[in-house]
C-alpha cells in the first residue's frame, strides 16, 4: 500500500521536475572544482525548510547523486576532481579524453554511475528494513562504539597524514564539547554567551570550511585555466564497453554498497577501494592509469552505489554515513521526523517514496549524463570573478537563514579562514566535520551508558563486539597492506 | 550567460524571504512578528505555525515566524521582552519561562511580559516497555521503593522540565531511580524503552506517541489533571492516587507595556485559533493537549509554576539565582 501510494507521490509533475532539477543541479554542483555535494546541500537546505519534507528530501537526494556523479566530467575533462569522489575518475578518465575519447569517457562513466545506483537503490530496499528491525538493539552502548568505529574510519583515510587527520577529528571533538554539556548542566566554553549555549551548529561550520574556505584559497591561488576546445568524440559506447561495464558491476557495487553503508566512509573512499580492487584483480594493472575504460567504470560505479548504502544507517539508525547524509538528517529533523527505526512505523509511504524517489534519480543521471556531455565543458568555463562573489554570497545567506542569526554567519566566516589554513596544512575539513558530529554521539552515549548500567556493556554487548572487530580491521587493514607493499617492493 | 541567470534569480528569490515591510498605525495594521525561541521544525516551531496560520485569519494581518533558537528560548525571551511594547512583535514560550530565571541562565521571567494566551500543555508521563513487570504506577513506586536507585529512568538533561517530573514523583513518594540523561531530549527515551535498555522513561504523550500506537510501550501515569484526549486508555497518576502533576505549558507573550486593548485583540485571535477545527486535529493527531487561557488565567499558572520549580530546583540542587 505505501508502494502504492509512494509511486503516486514521486509520479507528479512536480517531484520529477524537483528529482530532475535537483541532480541536475547536483551534476553542476559537482563538476565545478571547489563546490562539493556537501556544500550543495547545506546550501539548499534552509530551502527545504518550507517544502513538504517529502518534496524537499527528494530535491536534496537528487542533488546528492548529481553532485557524486558530476565530478566526473571535470575530472575526465581538465584533470581536476569536480567533487572527491571523483579523484579516482581522473587517474583513467582525463587520459582517456586526451586521446579524444572524452564523450567515451563520459558515456562510460554515465552508464557506471547509473547502474551502480541502482544497485544501491536495491540494496538499500532489500538491507533496510531488515536493519530497521535490527536497530531497536541499538542502545547508548552500541551507539558508543558506532562513534568509535566511525571516528577510526575517517582517522583510516585523512588523506597522506595520519597524524593530521587526528588532528582535524580532534579539533572536530573539541569544537563540539563548546555548548551546555546535558549531564551535568555545566556550560562548557560558552563564555557567558547564551548564543554558544546550544553549542556550535555544524552547518554554518560546514558552509565555512567547504564553501567559504574555497572561495578564498581560489581567490589567492588562482591558475589560469584554459577554456576547453577539443572535441568530445565517440558519444556511443561499443558492443565490448558495456561487457566492460557488466563484468565491473557486481564487485564495484558490492564495495560501494558496503563501504556506503559504514559511517564515515562515503563514495570517496568507496571508488578509492574499488579502483584498488578493479586494479588488482585485472590481468593487466599496468594498464590502470594510462586511460583504460574499467578504472572509470569500478570507480564511478562504486562512488553512486554508495548513494544507496549512505541512506542505510541514516534512515535505520539515524547516524549520517556522510556529510551529504548529515545534512539529509538537519533535513528530515527539521520536519519533526527523526530517522531510525520509528520511521519506518510512522512513515511508511514517506519511505517507499525515498526508494522510488532515489531510483528515479538514477535514471535522471542517464538522461543528464549523455545529453549534456557536448556541453558540459562550457560550464566549467564560466568566469571565476563572476562565480567567487556569488558563492560567497551564498555561503553569508545559508549560513544566516539556518537560525536567522548573525552570529552562524561569524561562525561560518571563522571557519572559512580557519579552513583555508587548515587545509594548506594538509588537515581535511571532513575530519573537522566527523569530529563534530561523531563527537557528541561518542561523549554523550558512553556516559549515558556508564548511568544505566557501567561500562560493561561497551565491551559485553555482541553488537559492540562485532564493531569493535570491524574497527581493528579498519585501523590495521591500511598497515597490512603497507606492509605488504613494502615486502613487495624488497622483493 | 545562463548559469549567471540561474544564480541571480536564486539570490533575489533569498532576498525576497527576508524583506520585512515597516508602516506604524492603529493596532494591527502591518504583519506580527512572532518570534519562536526553537529551531524550525521542533516541537515548538510546528504547534506555533499551525497556530499562528489560523491565527492571522483572525488578526486581519499576517503573522511573521521568526526562529531565533539559542539557549532552549532563552535568546528568544530577551529579544522579545526588550523589542518595543506595540503588540507587533511577540513570541512563545515553553516551561523554561520558569526555570531559565532560577538556574541563572537569564535574569528574567513572565513578569517581564504582558501573557496573551496559554494554548497548550504537555504534560509528563512514565512509560515502560509492552511486557514490562509494573501492571500500575502503584507497583512500579512500590518495587522502586524496595530497590531504591536500580530502576532505570530515561529522562533529559538535569534542569529540564521533562527530568523535574520525574524527580517531583521521586520527592512525593520518597522513591529513588536511576536516572539517564538523554542528550537530545526526551525524545531518545520511548526507543530505549522499546529496545529494553531502560526499564522505564520519562516523556510526554506527544514523544510516546508513534510507539505506543505501535503497541512497543505502555503509559504507567499521566502527570495531567484530566486524561489526554488523543489517549483516553492512559490513566492520570492522580485518579491513581498520586498527587503528581508536571505541565510543560506553552504561552504567547508580548513585551511588557503592551496596551490592553492590543493584547486583548492577539488573545481573542489565537484563542479563536487554538479553538480552530485545523489546530484541534493537528493537536490531536500529535497527541498534544490544548489550552485557552486568558492573561488572568495564565498569570496565577505561572505564579503557581514559578513556586512549583523553584521549589524542586532547590531540592535538587540546581538553584541559581540569576545575575
Amino acid at each position: 500500500m505505501s508502494l502504492l501510494a509512494a509511486l503516486q507521490a514521486v509520479f507528479t509533475f512536480k517531484m520529477i521536475a524537483l528529482i530532475f532539477g535537483g541532480s541536475a543541479l547536483g551534476i553542476i554542483v559537482g563538476a565545478l572544482p571547489g563546490l562539493s555535494a556537501t556544500m550543495g546541500m547545506a546550501l539548499m537546505l534552509p530551502i527545504t525548510f518550507y517544502m513538504p519534507p517529502s518534496e524537499g528530501i527528494l530535491m536534496l537526494l537528487g542533488l546528492y547523486t548529481g553532485a557524486v556523479f558530476g565530478g566526473a566530467y571535470s575530472a575526465i575533462l581538465l584533470n581536476i576532481p569536480g567533487a572527491p569522489p571523483s579523484v579516482m575518475t581522473s587517474l583513467d578518465g582525463y587520459p582517456m579524453a586526451q586521446k579524444g575519447e572524452a564523450g567515451r569517457a563520459i558515456s562510460l562513466a554515465t552508464v557506471g554511475s547509473t547502474l551502480g545506483g541502482i544497485a544501491g537503490v536495491i540494496a538499500l530496499i532489500i538491507i533496510a528494513p531488515i536493519l530497521a528491525k535490527f536497530a531497536l538493539r541499538f542502545g547508548p552502548a552500541e551507539y558508543t562504539v558506532l562513534a568509535v568505529f566511525g571516528l577510526s574510519a575517517i582517522v583510516a583515510v585523512s588523506g597522506k597524514s595520519l597524524a593530521k587527520g587526528f588532528a582535524g577529528v580532534t579539533l572536530g571533538v573539541l569544537l563540539s564539547t563548546v555548548g551546555m554539556d546535558n549531564f551535568t548542566n555545566v556550560s562548557r566554553f560558552t563564555f557567558g554567551s547564551i548564543e554558544l549555549m546550544s553549542g556550535i551548529n555544524f552547518i554554518p561550520v560546514v558552509i565555512g570550511l567547504f564553501g567559504l574556505a574555497e572561495v578564498i584559497s581560489q581567490i589567492l591561488e588562482s591558475t589560469k585555466e584554459g577554456i576547453i576546445t577539443k572535441a568530445i568524440n565517440r558519444l556511443l559506447l561499443s558492443a565490448g564497453d558495456f561487457r566492460l561495464i557488466l563484468k565491473g558491476l557486481i564487485p564495484a557495487s558490492l564495495i560501494g554498497i558496503v563501504i556506503g553503508v559504514l559511517p564515515g566512509a562515503g563514495g570517496t573512499i568507496a571508488s578509492i577501494i574499488s579502483y584498488n580492487h578493479a586494479m588488482q584483480s585485472s590481468k593487466e594493472p599496468e594498464k590502470f592509469g594510462t586511460g583504460t575504460p574499467e578504472g572509470i567504470i569500478a570507480a564511478e560505479t562504486a562512488n553512486n552505489a554508495s548513494v544507496g548504502g549512505a541512506m542505510v544507517p541514516l534512515l535505520t539508525l539515524g547516524v549520517p554515513g556522510s556529510s551529504p547524509a548529515a545534512i539529509l538528517l538537519g533535513a528530515l529533523l527539521i520536519h519533526n521526523l527523526r530517522p531510525g527505526p520509528m520511521l519506518f512505523t510512522t512513515q511508511p509511504v514517506l519511505i517507499s517514496t525515498i526508494f522510488v524517489g532515489l531510483l528515479v534519480a538514477q535514471f535522471s543521471l542517464l538522461l543528464w549524463g549523455l545529453g549534456t556531455a557536448r556541453i558540459a565543458p562550457w560550464i566549467l568555463a564560466v568566469r571565476k570573478e563572476v562565480m567567487l562573489p556569488v558563492i560567497a554570497v551564498l555561503c553569508v545567506i545559508g549560513a544566516f537563514a539556518l537560525k536567522n542569526s548573525f552570529f552562524d554567519v561569524g561562525i561560518m566566516l571563522v571557519s572559512g579562514i580557519a579552513g583555508f589554513f587548515l587545509n594548506k596544512l594538509g588537515i581535511k575539513p571532513g575530519t573537522i566535520i566527523l569530529g563534530l558530529i561523531l563527537g557528541p554521539m561518542f561523549e554523550n552515549n558512553l556516559r549515558s551508558t556508564i548511568e544505566i548500567s557501567g561500562i560493561a556493556p561497551v565491551f559485553t554487548s555482541p553488537i559492540c563486539v562485532v564493531l569493535w572487530v570491524l574497527t581493528a580491521a579498519m585501523i590495521l587493514y591500511p598497515i597490512c597492506r603497507m606492509l605488504r607493499l613494502k615486502k613487495c617492493e624488497s622483493e | 550567460m545562463k548559469l549567471k541567470a540561474i544564480f541571480l534569480a536564486a539570490i533575489l528569490c533569498l532576498v525576497g524571504v527576508f524583506a520585512v515591510p515597516a508602516v506604524a498605525g492603529e493596532f494591527p495594521e502591518r504583519p506580527v512578528t512572532y518570534i519562536i525561541g526553537w529551531a524550525t521544525g521542533g516541537g515548538s516551531d510546528l504547534v506555533s505555525r499551525v497556530l499562528c496560520a489560523e491565527a492571522e485569519k483572525h488578526l486581519g494581518q499576517p503573522i511573521v515566524i521568526v526562529n531565533k533558537p539559542g539557549g532552549s528560548g532563552a535568546k528568544a525571551y530577551v529579544e522579545i521582552s526588550q523589542a518595543k511594547p506595540d503588540g507587533y512583535t511577540i513570541g512563545n514560550t515553553t516551561g523554561t519561562i520558569s526555570t531559565h530565571k532560577f538556574m541563572g541562565v537569564i535574569p528574567i521571567g513572565h513578569e517581564a511580559f504582558e501573557v496573551v494566551i496559554t494554548f497548550n500543555s504537555d504534560p509528563g508521563g512514565l512509560w515502560v516497555k509492552k511486557d514490562a513487570p509494573w501492571k500500575d504506577l502503584k507497583e512500579f513506586v512500590e518495587d522502586a521503593r524496595k530497590r531504591p536507585g536500580e530502576i532505570t529512568v530515561a529522562a533529559s538533561n538535569p534542569g529540564s522540565i521533562t527530568r523535574l517530573g520525574l524527580q517531583l514523583l521521586e520527592l512525593k513518594e520518597n522513591v529513588k531511580f536511576k536516572i539517564a540523561s538523554q542528550s537530545g531530549g526526551e525524545s531518545a527515551g520511548p526507543s530505549l524503552v522499546a529496545g529494553g535498555h531502560v526499564d522505564a522513561c520519562q516523556a510526554a504523550p506527544v514523544t510516546a506517541k508513534s510507539l505506543y500506537d505501535a503497541g512497543e510501550i505502555r503509559p504507567l501515569g499521566i502527570m495531567s489533571e484530566t486524561r489526554v484526549e488523543a489517549f483516553p486508555d492512559a490513566p492520570t497518576c492522580m485518579e491513581q492516587g498520586y498527587d503528581v502533576v508536571m505541565h510543560n505549558a506553552r504561552q504567547v507573550l508580548a513585551p511588557k507595556g503592551t496596551p490592553k486593548e492590543v493584547v486583548d485583540k492577539l488573545y481573542a485571535a489565537f484563542k479563536a485559533a487554538a479553538e480552530s477545527e485545523t489546530f484541534k486535529k493537528f493537536m490531536n493527531e500529535s497527541g498534544s493537549m490544548i489550552l485557552t487561557w486568558n492573561r488572568e488565567e495564565s498569570t496565577e499558572f505561572l505564579t503557581k509554576q514559578d513556586a512549583q520549580f523553584k521549589e524542586l530546583l532547590q531540592q535538587v540542587g540546581l538553584y541559581k539565582e540569576a545575575k
